[in-house]
């Protein structure tokens, strides 16, 4: 029986399709499932060498592995495989969102867009009611 | 040696997963050894398998993992959510209905031989 290889498990799932970031901590939490495999196996009485060996082909196929990432979808998707465009996406639609909000809420409320228009009015001419104020008292 | 699972049990890591990690936080080798333990190794997983599974079920938001150090190596638990929860009440539910309908279907068969 050929003995599990995580250099072949990697290769495998970078071609199906798998994002590096989930490669990599799966074979990290599969390494740190083979050691605990081989202290228990080794507290048992076995051969370093075989307590290794019954580790690693305790963790099946690499194909089943691999299966079993292409099974689950969301680690499949777009997201995981390139972060740094899904950010660049995320935060253009929120640019694009956020000035949006306000009026999409207020399309939807239009007794809102009154007394949004008279409050932030009255805020503009208290403002600028200090700042003149201020220069008066200035100059 | 250990029989390998029939084609309809896909399903059946994760209902165990959550089942386990309702009653406790684990790690992946731990969740494995109780997986066997439980099911008095009626069920035999590939171990690597249940990875794929843990690591679905957090993006999902059904867990949450935390990494510990422990005996100096880093460890991930899993922790079930609310959301988790409900998930696994959710499939307990089906599967109760599901496993009911074959258990009555396979007692008909049994009353038929008779």
């Amino acid at each position: 029986m050929q003995t599990f290889s995580f250099k072949k498990l990697e290769q495998d799932l970078a071609a199906a399709g798998a994002a590096p970031v989930v490669i990599a901590r799966i074979t990290h939490e599969l390494k740190d499932h083979c050691a605990d495999a081989e202290e228990a196996a080794m507290a048992r009485g076995l051969r370093p060498a075989i307590a290794r060996h019954q580790a690693r082909s305790s963790l099946g196929s690499s194909d089943a592995i691999v299966s079993a990432v292409v099974a689950q979808h969301s680690l499949m998707d777009w997201r995981h495989r390139w972060p740094h465009s899904a950010r660049c996406v995320d935060s253009l639609a929120y640019c694009v969102a956020l000035p949006a909000a306000p009026f999409l809420y207020c399309a939807s409320h239009p007794q809102w867009i009154v007394r949004w228009s008279l409050s932030s009015s009255l805020a503009a001419c208290i403002t600028a009611s200090i700042l003149f104020g201020l220069q008066w008292l200035i100059v | 040696m250990a029989q390998t699972n029939p084609p309809f049990m896909s399903g059946v890591p994760e209902l165990l997963v959550l089942r386990l990690l309702a009653r406790q936080e684990m790690y992946g080798y731990e969740i494995v050894r109780a997986v066997k333990l439980v099911t008095q190794e009626a069920i035999s997983l590939g171990e690597g398998v249940i990875y794929p599974v843990l690591h679905g079920l957090e993006k999902a938001g059904s867990l949450k993992a935390k990494r510990k150090l422990v005996n100096g190596r880093t460890r991930v638990y899993y922790n079930l959510t609310s959301k988790g929860r409900n998930r696994f009440d959710r499939l307990t539910n089906e599967w109760d209905r599901i496993s009911g309908g074959i258990h009555f279907a396979l007692g008909e068969r049994e009353h038929a031989n008779v």
